[in-house]
């Protein structure tokens, strides 16, 4: 399975605004087209609900409403309980994450900022089920 | 998308991988090309404070969209990384043939990172890239090299990107030669790929990615191959057509730009040279003006006419600069130059920071292994371009570039070191072109001709807004892939890059392109470590020489236009970009590398 990156859709939810466009400028460098940015959970909803993303990437400490509370969202919405999420998070420690393997017990990812491309990369493709690149 | 392949190949020179990648549109789009694929590459991927020659280090040759189409000018591709020269952004553009076929071997950029441990070349081939060994390469003279892979693919026709044996030494400026004569030639990128192993990169592909409009890029072309004659006059002897008026107004440096008279500038000319020594003229991919000569002679040297000729920047850098008016001299010096790899503006300009030290008794005949460096000494300077390229003696001093070894030297040798960030100042005196002197002081790869302002005016309040308008309009060029020695007119550029790509950008958009460029180049080396200190020029430049046109830069009318010119770009007093600017150039993600602005200067 390919992904195609002029239709594919990935929404990024982060309050803070450098990191949400460094991850949409990572994102650009690897190839995807459809980036929608939130800074802000309620935002997001609406704007899910009218692009329909096919891979979420959601900061964890948000004021307002948090990144947890924003997936319990999307896990009620039938047409986004399935749909792959990466959590990005400033708090948890690299340590940590590799203490948990970069995944929750939910069974979604998470990438402890800063973010590098590969890293990005590599959870994308694992968030999809795909066999990181060579 | 049109006019780009969408893919740019990463080879690993550590771990032999090689990835292809294909950025969005959008990526594309925001940085279009050459120098923005650069700076971009470099400031988010390599590591703070990386040693240049550490594996870490990237080396990015990239192409604009306009490269390698049927266009006058398209023959021009960018090489960067961070400079073992400078320690920052570090970043040459090269003409000839080898970015075109780069473009037809379908790809927009090579980034090659690691090192390998042994010598190798990349063969890249249409849309393929494969590692080879290099060993019995290692050490050849680039022409030399350029025959053997020649042979070795079996192909004639191929294109080569070859570093020679003074990159193999980690001369510091040392550069890459296309073809053996199209030198990226600035910042040391030759050093860098010397230190990854990399002797050579040989292209060869079929076809360029199609364009939007072909018809229409054909007509606006048109009107240059038919009117170059009375557009450009670059086609009758090359560069340095007026360098006897230079002499009179002051422009040419004279013995390491301390002014005063140089009859013997009438010598060098270049109409001398191509009436006596002139083997042919050369250019470059689809251009007619052929503005490059190609020199051959016997005696009292052999000049080989594989290695080209000197253009303007090597006339005034090895010939006025150092004191010298033998012609032949300079021709053989220039093919030294060619020959080993290094930068023929840097290397006449440490030679004539070495004669200026010997002159003022700095450095001594046992210093010099007991060559006479005296101003106009012609054998010295051919020795001394030896004795660079291979490390030996005084030049293995000399090979880092004139601010190392005036720090080592001491004794006040920092004051004849004529450079800005490191890195040697080019053949255009900045007391004559006093805009310019603000752009070598603030330019990001240290002092760069080829992108400043030529305006002969002293410093005012206008100066920066100039420097800022016709720099930008001068820097464009090398994120597009085109040549500045072509007289296109912005709306023709403009409509070539609308028939290419489909894109209609208009004027604001690609000067926010270029703003995003040299702001990242900025934000790189602050980074780095650089701050407004870094912004300056030597303590000569504000002294008015004796019997020269020449008046002195007023320090206090430098530091206020560099202000202005702080202030246009969006930085603050500093030299900071502020925020705001960042968010308007929709680099936001930039500032995580200022978060502490206060630190960093």
């Amino acid at each position: 399975m390919e992904i195609n990156k002029e239709t594919f859709k990935i929404l990024i939810l982060d309050d803070n605004e450098i990191d949400l466009d460094l991850l949409e400028d990572i994102l650009m460098r690897l190839g995807f087209e459809n980036i929608i940015k939130s800074k802000s959970g309620l935002e997001a909803i609406r704007l899910t609900e009218a692009h329909s993303p096919d891979l979420f990437f959601i900061d964890i400490m948000m004021p307002e409403m948090s990144g947890d509370e924003f997936r319990g969202l999307l896990k009620e919405r039938p047409a986004t309980r399935n749909t792959p999420v990466i959590y990005i998070s400033g708090i948890i420690s690299k340590q940590e994450e590799k203490a948990i393997s970069g995944r929750f017990p939910s069974g979604d990812l998470i990438v402890a900022k800063p973010f590098t491309k590969s890293k990005i990369a590599r959870a994308i493709l694992e968030s999809l089920g795909m066999a990181p690149e060579s | 998308m049109k006019g780009f392949n969408g893919k740019i190949a990463r080879i690993n020179l550590s771990s032999r991988q090689v990835t292809i990648e294909t950025p969005s549109e959008r990526f594309y789009r925001q940085y279009l090309g050459g120098r923005g694929i650069i700076i971009h590459t470099l400031l988010t991927e390599v590591p703070p404070k990386t040693d240049p020659f550490a594996p870490e280090n990237k080396l990015v040759f990239a192409l604009g969209p306009i490269s390698g189409h049927p266009f006058v000018g398209s023959g021009r591709h960018s090489v960067g990384c961070k400079s073992p020269l400078s320690g920052g952004y570090g970043e040459s553009e090269a003409g000839g043939y080898w970015g075109a076929e780069l473009k037809k071997a379908g790809f927009d950029a090579l980034i090659i990172e690691g090192a390998a441990a042994i010598p190798v070349f990349l063969w890249v081939k249409n849309g393929h890239v494969e590692l080879r060994d290099a060993g019995d390469l290692w050490g050849l003279d680039t022409a030399a090299a350029h025959s053997a892979l020649q042979s070795e693919l079996d192909d004639s026709r191929i294109r080569t990107a070859i570093i020679g044996p003074a990159g193999e030494n980690r001369v510091r400026f040392s550069c890459i030669l296309h073809d053996i004569t199209h030198v990226a030639g600035r910042t040391g990128t030759g050093a860098v790929m010397g230190s990854k192993n990399l002797k050579a990169i040989a292209v060869k592909g079929a076809r360029p990615p199609q364009t939007a409009a072909p018809q229409k890029l054909k007509e606006i072309n048109r009107d240059m191959l038919k009117n170059f004659k009375e557009r450009s006059k670059h086609w009758m002897v090359g560069t340095g057509r007026g360098i006897v008026n230079h002499e009179k107004t002051g422009n040419i440096p004279i013995r390491n730009f301390k002014g005063g008279k140089f009859p013997g500038v009438e010598k060098i000319t270049p109409q001398i040279l191509c009436e006596n020594y002139l083997d042919k003229m050369a250019g470059c991919y689809g251009c007619p003006i052929r503005c490059k000569r190609v020199v051959k002679l016997e005696k009292p040297f052999t000049v080989d006419p594989v290695y080209g000729g000197p253009e303007y920047e090597t006339l005034a850098a090895l010939g006025a600069n150092c004191g010298i008016d033998d012609l032949a001299a300079i021709m053989k010096a220039n093919e030294l130059c060619n020959r080993y790899g290094i930068d023929t503006i840097s290397t006449g300009v440490v030679i004539s920071f070495a004669m200026d030290c010997f002159e003022n008794k700095i450095l001594t005949l046992h210093d010099t292994g007991g060559l006479d460096l005296t101003f106009g000494n012609a054998p010295a300077m051919l020795e001394m371009v030896e004795r660079i390229a291979r490390r030996r003696g005084l030049g293995d001093l000399l090979a880092e570039g004139s601010r190392r070894a005036a720090e080592k030297i001491g004794n006040g040798a920092i004051d004849f070191a004529m450079q800005v960030k490191g890195e040697e100042i080019p053949m255009h005196e900045p007391r004559l072109k006093q805009a310019m002197g603000i752009h070598y002081s603030i330019h990001a790869t240290g002092a760069d001709h080829a992108t400043g302002s030529s305006d002969t005016l002293p410093l005012d309040d206008s100066s920066a807004q100039k420097l800022h308008d016709k720099g930008f309009a001068a820097q464009l060029v090398n994120y597009l892939g085109l040549c500045k020695f072509v007289p296109w007119t912005h709306q023709e550029v403009k409509d070539a890059l609308l028939s290419i790509t489909d894109w209609e950008m208009e004027s604001t958009e690609l000067m926010k392109v270029v703003a995003r460029g040299v702001t990242l180049a900025r934000i790189f080396n602050i980074r780095e470590g650089f701050s407004a200190k870094d912004d300056t020029l030597p303590p000569r430049f504000a002294t008015t020489p004796p019997d020269s046109p020449l008046k002195g830069i007023d320090p206090q009318k430098l530091e206020k236009a560099q202000k202005t010119y702080y202030r246009i770009m969006g930085w603050d007093e500093k030299g900071v970009p502020a925020r705001e600017k960042l968010a308007e150039l929709e680099i936001n993600w930039a500032a995580q590398y200022l978060i502490s602005p206060a630190e960093s200067v």
